[in-house]
């Protein structure tokens, strides 16, 4: 009888429950960290009070870790463990933000211009394709010229420049989904194509989006660190890990503690995020699966 | 006397897996001789295809033999060096697959694919491989040959890849040629020609053919001797007519019961009830028992060996080594 | 082919006049009234008039478009009024050093990226696949400028091997030149390899089990033909558009590299003029850029189309 009870499970769906259960530890190891991430960003202020985060003593100034600060002090005796805690509430603020706009305009394009197709996708992909010539910094830099700098200027900046990929992916898995004979049925029945695209399609696609909306998380926390490294980001003295190793850098060799915070950060925060997007794909994915 | 072209004994091919070893391919006997066209048939999962690529000794990772041998003119292919093995490929035995809008590499030239090969194997001057590229190019009837050299894949039709697969098949007089499903992916009046023009080459080449099908009613219109395949396992090998006139193995029943006879031409086999098992670890009981009409308990608790009942004529199945069985069980023919 | 290139063509010229309008449109935007700028704080309201009468500025939207497109088609880009410069003369030598850091961080990238990705799939699953996937993972999640403060910690601060920064002219020192760049090149080099890599990697396991490469193997080909002309030509041929794609992301790391290495180039030309509020040339950089991202991906296509016979012969368009 166990014979036939091994037959039955077979090679490839045991193989593949193997591998789905060491995604789910990718995810779940990404997820809780990204979740530690979170908490520390929304209950920052039960952790240290943001006056510790910008008041200033410069006896103090660029400490190495210590009792009294963990993270050591910046260049004006700040405390670096506050700032560092602070800026996990800029960073995934200005990162949720810019996924959010690139997500609001990118998705609807993409799905329909994957859906409509003809001339309207030719005149839109043209417009795709002029945004996506414009590399993020200077975009950046071009909405700091108008706005003035800060993380709104950031934001603006991170979603803009992720709608033209944004559309482009969602257009693609739209043209894949649009073949299901689902569709056609829909379509026979004489439901609106908004309906269509939003109601019956959109919910088929919810794997990918998921995927290309955490992978998105992990490229905006990047570039938003960037961006403030460069300083057309968040401004002094708000705190932000980008900024902070901006001047880190000149520390380095009396300080290299200072650097070494925000540093850790920002990649564990897009390590834990690309993470939880590629365990995200393969989940979803099933040719991934298959391999 | 000398040994049969291709003499495999005792094969079982294996994949590891998280559950156990699965084995696609479980103790295999089969001789083919020079010139013999012999056709492997049976349902998609039972092991012909991965039979015919251990042949060639192109197993996709991770599989592996894991017993029995597989000679060719007496020489054991499973202990050769990787490389020995490779100058025998295309030298002696060569392949053509199912699929030929995938089996040909897009960015290259067809004249390439085919030069390639013979390079592989014969140090010519790059004339000479031209010209022999085009002499082959005309051997399976495509018309503009000099032309058609110069061509890209995508440029020719699905018929006609196929050909050109065949011309590099048998670019060097292979003395066996297995051919996988190679008209399962054509239109059906190009599937004419693609076996005509195999049952022609063999006849002028003189070489042998192992023609992989699931289409039973194929395989009796061209095949002097037809093997039938089961979960990984030959279950009868007979002459095609005996195979006709007296199928012993009840899974072989099923399937000519299954085609009209007024109908061969036109259907495919239809399968019999139920999935083809999967193996994994050893074999406790028969592979058709879960299937089987004639079922009794020793085919439960013991595997059956292929075994002659006739000259030529091999079947795996207790009910032939069990007079009493045989009386209760089979009908007569 | 030559259908094709009509098509692409066809699609850059959209493209190119979309971008020039969405960069005048930022020079209209841009908050402040230029003829203010030019004059100063203490211009009279009749100086400003005629300032603005003779800028156009007071003309519709659609007439000032048309007259600075005309102006730009020239190529006249404006001056810069911090020092009268014309922004044709600070692009061109700010280009070049842009472009010179990301043609060798090119180079170094895919130095690492082509063997590395190439054996990672070949040997999949073993120690070599494992170290190269683990390393481009943690190299998707690490900024390009904090590599650049690891590698120059340690290079420049420490070992004093390279330059921390400063940049030396091809023309004025070729040695000085490379020393200067190798710490940018090797830094942004290395952040792009990590993408390329998992590109690299999937292209070759992708095409590793197509058919036709069983077939090569049935003919009896050396494996080592097999895998060079069989697996790997074929999985850098859509590489190459990756390698299109890959390019806004490579202008972009060159621009946050200039700033940490002080390499005077394009972004760093940029943030400066922003800084002094020079906004024509903030106008002059953006735009070059974009069209040179616009121009180079052209190239890239039909490079692409040229390697892969199927665009080659027949004409028809490659999806994207």
């Amino acid at each position: 009888m166990t014979a036939i009870a091994a037959r039955r499970a077979g090679p490839s769906r045991i193989g593949a429950l193997g591998r789905a259960i060491r995604r789910w530890r990718s995810l779940s190891v990404g997820l809780t960290v990204l979740i530690i991430f979170a908490a520390v960003a929304l209950g920052a202020d039960l952790i240290r009070p943001y006056h510790d985060a910008i008041s200033q003593d410069l006896a103090q100034s660029l400490k190495g870790p210590s009792a009294a600060h963990f993270f050591g002090t910046d260049e004006y005796g700040r405390d670096m463990f506050a700032r560092v805690v602070f800026g996990a509430r800029t960073t995934l603020t200005v990162a949720i933000a810019s996924v959010l706009i690139a997500s609001v305009v990118g998705i609807p394009l993409g799905l329909s211009i994957g859906y409509i197709g003809g001339l309207y996708e030719a005149i839109v992909s043209r417009i795709l394709d002029a945004l996506f010539a414009f590399p993020i910094v200077l975009l950046a830099i071009a909405i700091v010229t108008i706005i003035g700098p800060g993380i709104i200027g950031a934001m603006i900046a991170i979603g803009f420049a992720a709608i033209p990929t944004t559309a482009r992916i969602v257009r693609s898995s739209m043209v894949a989904e649009r073949q299901n004979e689902y569709v056609e049925a829909s379509q026979s029945l004489g439901s609106s194509t908004v309906y269509i695209i939003f109601r019956v399609i959109l919910p088929n696609l919810i794997g990918p989006i998921l995927v290309l909306v955490s992978l998105g998380l992990a490229y905006a926390t990047l570039e938003e660190s960037g961006l403030s490294f460069l300083g057309l980001g968040a401004q002094s003295p708000l705190p932000e890990w980008g900024a902070m190793l901006s001047t880190a850098r000149l520390y380095l060799i009396q300080d290299p503690w200072y650097a070494f915070f925000p540093g850790a950060a920002i990649f564990i925060l897009v390590f834990s995020l690309n993470l939880v997007g590629d365990g995200l794909r393969d989940l979803t994915d099933p040719r991934r699966l298959r391999g | 006397m000398s040994a049969p072209l291709l003499e495999i004994s005792g094969l079982t091919v294996g994949y590891p897996t998280a559950a156990g070893m699965f084995k696609a391919v479980e103790r295999v006997n089969l001789e083919v001789g020079r010139g013999e066209l012999l056709g492997l048939v049976g349902e998609s999962g039972s092991g012909k295809t991965t039979l015919g690529l251990s042949i060639i000794g192109l197993l996709p990772e991770p599989g592996r033999v894991l017993e029995g041998d597989i000679r060719i003119e007496g020489q054991s292919m499973v202990s050769l060096s990787a490389d020995a093995r490779r100058r025998l490929r295309g030298e002696k035995v060569s392949m053509i697959f199912q699929n030929p809008m995938s089996s040909l590499n897009p960015t290259m030239t067809i004249g390439a694919q085919i030069a390639e090969g013979i390079k592989a194997h014969r140090d010519l001057s790059p004339s000479a491989v031209r010209e022999r590229s085009i002499e082959l190019l005309t051997l399976v009837g495509i018309a503009d040959p000099a032309r058609r050299v110069k061509a890209y894949p995508h440029e020719l039709s699905g018929g006609m890849r196929q050909r050109v697969m065949i011309a590099m098949a048998v670019s060097l007089d292979p003395l066996l040629l297995i051919a996988d499903e190679p008209t399962t992916a054509l239109d059906v009046t190009i599937q004419a020609q693609i076996i005509w023009l195999l049952e022609d080459l063999r006849e002028r080449l003189g070489m042998a053919i192992v023609y992989v099908t699931h289409n039973l009613a194929v395989a009796a219109n061209i095949c002097q001797s037809i093997a039938v395949c089961y979960g990984g396992q030959i279950v009868e090998h007979a002459p095609k007519a005996q195979l006709f006139a007296d199928p012993a193995h009840p899974y072989t029943r099923s399937l000519i019961e299954a085609v009209p006879r007024d109908s061969w031409r036109k259907h495919r086999i239809r399968a019999s009830a139920g999935r083809p098992p999967v193996s994994i670890g050893a074999r406790e009981s028969c592979v058709y028992a879960i299937r089987c009409p004639w079922v009794f308990e020793r085919c439960t608790v013991e595997a059956p060996d292929l075994l002659p009942m006739a000259p030529g004529h091999d079947v795996r199945c207790f009910v032939y080594e069990d007079p009493a069985q045989l009386a209760i069980r089979r009908p007569p023919a | 082919m030559r259908r094709y290139l009509a098509l692409r063509l066809l699609n850059v010229i959209p493209v190119v006049l979309i971008i020039t309008f969405l960069v005048f449109l930022f020079t209209y935007l841009i908050p402040g009234d230029p003829a203010n700028v030019i004059l100063g704080p203490h211009a009279g309201a009749e100086q400003l008039a005629a300032v603005r009468l003779r800028m156009g500025l007071d003309n519709p939207f659609p007439e000032r478009y048309l007259i600075w497109l005309g102006q730009v088609l020239q190529g006249n880009l404006g001056t810069s009024y911090l020092n009268n410069q014309t922004v044709d003369s600070l692009v061109a030598s700010a280009l070049p050093v842009t472009l010179e850091l990301s043609f060798l961080s090119l180079i170094v990238a895919m130095l690492i990226a082509v063997p590395a990705g190439i054996i990672a799939a070949i040997r999949k699953g073993s120690f070599v696949d494992r170290l190269v996937t683990g390393t481009g993972f943690l190299g998707i999640s690490i900024p390009a400028f904090m590599l650049a403060i690891i590698l120059s910690y340690i290079f420049a601060l420490n070992l004093r091997w390279l330059p921390a920064t400063g940049y030396i002219r091809l023309t004025d020192d070729p040695i000085g030149n490379l020393r200067s760049l190798i710490l940018p090149a090797v830094t942004l080099g290395t952040v792009l390899s990590t993408q390329f890599m998992r590109y690299l990697r999937a292209g070759v396991l992708d095409v590793m089990h197509e058919d036709y490469v069983t077939t090569a193997r049935a003919k009896g080909v050396r494996e080592r033909t097999v895998v060079f002309r069989h697996i790997v030509r074929n999985a850098l041929i859509p590489f190459i558009t990756v390698l299109g794609l890959q390019l806004g992301y490579l202008l972009s790391g060159a621009v946050i590299i200039e700033q940490v290495f002080a390499l005077p180039g394009m972004g760093r030309l940029a943030l400066s003029s922003l800084a002094s509020r020079d906004y024509e040339v903030v106008t002059g950089v953006v735009l070059i850029m974009a069209v040179i991202f616009v121009l180079i991906n052209l190239a890239v296509d039909l490079l692409y189309s040229l390697l892969d016979p199927r665009i080659r012969l027949s004409g028809g368009a490659r999806a994207r």
